[in-house]
């Protein structure tokens, strides 16, 4: 991998998320001139049973390490890669939301192999606010998708994190998730072999378009 | 909202969501898992393999040494092209042109001895004329400091009118089994070996070939002059040192794709040369009688699920290689998936032999390449310098040292 194909992903990448997060943000402006007498308005979110809220979060996922191996810790040995899910929660209360979530990453070998996985996970937040901002903590469980070159592999996976929310309105916020993916990957042999037992570690860091309903 | 959550909530919805949840974490626990290797296990120890200009996506199929030309250089069959490249560091392949409108099918060697060098003095290829639905035999020749092919015309000779269905050859002889006559079943038919020595001399035919045979698969042959032809379901044996004829064994075992010898400092005091045949099922035979008869090894060390082709002895390390395809045929039950190549192992002792497999830990740089996972058709060693090649079902030729240390394989 040479690190000019490095850097167009890189940029590939970027350009993907811009075209993907701005239209969001140009509709809201759009819409902006449809009530444009409207005093500013000021709210504190409240949430009760059953309200419910999506987000899309598309970004980055910054491979860490694995470990379990014969060596121990090692680096995972992927570029940096593309990640996204989509997320939908329901409040049981004013703090507390649980729902589930759908997500992707890709990322490279040295060889240009590509490692795709795909979590399906249920998911508990944790609401902390200040106005305008809220602080979602989250710690979501599933299993977990992985696919290289002919191998496929259905895992358990962990996923805590936490975000920074900017609230516009009150169906819409902006912000940023920082996510942590624990994949354990366990083999029982014979093929493959018990070694290749691993514990998979990325730290995903996306930006987020939140819709409350 | 609270209607949309109400609704939402309702238990039916909640008992439903939970069998799903405790079906994936079944599956999750299950491991459902598709692969021979460990995904996270096998991308950390992936290291960057080094290329040269080869078309890496095609197959390899023969592979030859030579210094035709005036320099040492290497000449392969890929796909339907045949390249060459001077045996220096950093030197790029080319094309050799084929006649026009041809398609090479074999590629072989020939030296005038039949010593251990390996820099073969004469090479030849079969090229396929579809217009006119036949084959030509043409030698590599150097013309004015570029090579070019020169088609042998010898109507003199039986094959010149047949359909060449393999060509090998074994240090001092080129060995071919031609069809000629028609289709099988047809009167005239005949299928037979022919063999000729360095300058096209002492042509003669070797023996009849099966006619439900499809052509000669491998050849080897010990420092003796005994030596083994692999068909798909016949083997002819012989000594080409001291006659002109080889004769078909009773002991064939079928599905044969690869054979070669050990080589005399692995043999116990006093024991015979000693052949290794590989089968499509996953199976080692050894013969000690010049291939008369063959012995299936002591101990489970076949690999039932594999399917074995080429094989080679890697005289340096003083164990064997051995390439997987897939393979999904009637010649066997099932279907099979390749895995790179095994690293066989065994000792001196005579027949039967044991073997030990391994294919886990080759070397870093070999797990995580391309070549792992890849069909491998035929080695290719040249103990001179200690250079084994690997010709790929569609991953192209892949070259390395055979070092203690393991294999650093580049990707050609």
């Amino acid at each position: 991998m040479t690190p000019k194909s490095n850097f167009f992903r890189v940029v590939c990448t970027t350009v993907l998320l811009i075209g993907i997060v701005v239209p969001v943000f140009s509709q809201e402006e759009e819409s902006v001139p449809e009530t444009p007498d409207q005093p500013e308005e000021e709210f504190i979110p409240t949430y009760a049973l059953g309200d419910q809220l999506l987000s899309l979060n598309l970004g980055m996922l910054f491979p860490l390490f694995y470990s379990g191996g014969a060596d121990g810790i090692e680096d995972a040995n992927l570029t940096l890669g593309g990640t996204g899910h989509l997320m939908w929660s329901s409040f049981l209360n004013n703090n507390l939301a649980v729902g589930g979530e759908f997500g992707g990453m890709f990322a490279f070998t040295p060889n240009r192999n590509t490692l795709f996985m795909i979590p399906l996970a249920a998911r508990v937040s944790y609401f902390l606010r200040s106005y305008p901002f809220e602080f979602p903590l989250t710690l979501a469980a599933g299993i977990n998708f992985s696919r290289f070159r002919e191998n496929f592999k259905v895992d358990p996976i962990v996923i805590p994190g936490a975000g920074f929310y900017w609230n516009y309105n009150t169906e819409w916020a902006f912000g940023v998730d920082v996510r942590y993916w624990w994949i354990p990957q366990w083999y029982s042999g014979p093929e493959p072999p018990s070694e290749d037992t691993r514990y998979g570690n990325f730290l995903g860091t996306t930006l987020s378009v939140l819709y409350r309903f | 909202m609270k209607t949309l959550s109400a609704f939402l909530f309702q238990n039916t919805r909640i008992h439903a969501a939970a069998r799903v949840a405790v079906v994936v974490m079944l599956l999750a626990i299950t491991g459902c898992t598709r692969g021979s290797q460990g995904i996270f296990a096998t991308i950390e120890v992936e290291e960057e393999t080094k290329t040269s200009n080869l078309v890496d996506n095609t197959s390899a199929t023969a592979l030859v040494r030579t210094d035709i030309g005036g320099d040492e250089r290497f000449v392969v069959q890929a796909g339907t092209k045949i390249f060459t490249r001077k045996d220096d560091v950093g030197s790029e392949w080319s094309a050799i042109s084929a006649p026009s409108g041809y398609i090479p099918t074999f590629l072989a060697e020939i030296n005038s001895t039949p010593s251990t060098d390996d820099v073969a003095e004469e090479v030849y290829a079969v090229f396929f004329d579809s217009d006119g639905n036949r084959d030509y035999l043409y030698e590599l020749t150097d013309s004015s400091g570029s090579l070019s092919w020169s088609r042998i015309n010898d109507t003199s000779w039986d094959p010149e009118d047949g359909r060449i269905r393999g060509l090998e050859g074994v240090t001092d002889r080129i060995v071919m089994s031609v069809d000629s006559g028609g289709q099988q079943g047809d009167d005239g038919y005949s299928h037979r070996l022919y063999g000729f020595e360095v300058g096209l001399t002492n042509k003669v035919e070797l023996g009849d070939f099966d006619a439900d045979d499809r052509g000669i698969r491998d050849v080897a042959t010990t420092g003796d002059g005994d030596t083994v032809v692999i068909g798909d379901t016949v083997h002819y044996t012989g000594n080409l040192s001291v006659s002109d004829s080889l004769s078909q064994s009773t002991g064939a075992i079928e599905n044969g794709r690869g054979v070669t010898a050990f080589p005399s400092s692995l043999e116990s005091e006093g024991a015979a040369d000693t052949f290794l045949l590989v089968t499509l099922d996953g199976k080692l035979y050894t013969s000690t009688d010049g291939g008369m008869t063959w012995i299936e090894p002591d101990g489970d060390s076949s690999i039932p699920d594999r399917s074995f082709s080429g094989v080679a002895w890697v005289d340096h390390r003083k164990l064997l290689v051995v390439g997987t395809i897939s393979y999904q045929g009637t010649d066997i039950d099932g279907t099979t998936s390749a895995r790179g190549y095994y690293e066989v192992t065994t000792s001196p002792g005579g027949a039967p032999y044991a073997f030990d497999f391994s294919n886990d830990d080759i070397s870093d740089n070999y797990d995580g390449s391309e070549l792992a996972t890849s069909g491998i058709a035929r080695f290719v060693y040249y103990s001179s310098d200690n250079t084994l090649f690997a010709l790929s079902h569609g991953k192209g030729l892949w070259r390395t040292a055979y070092e203690p240390s393991g294999p650093e394989w580049f990707w050609e």
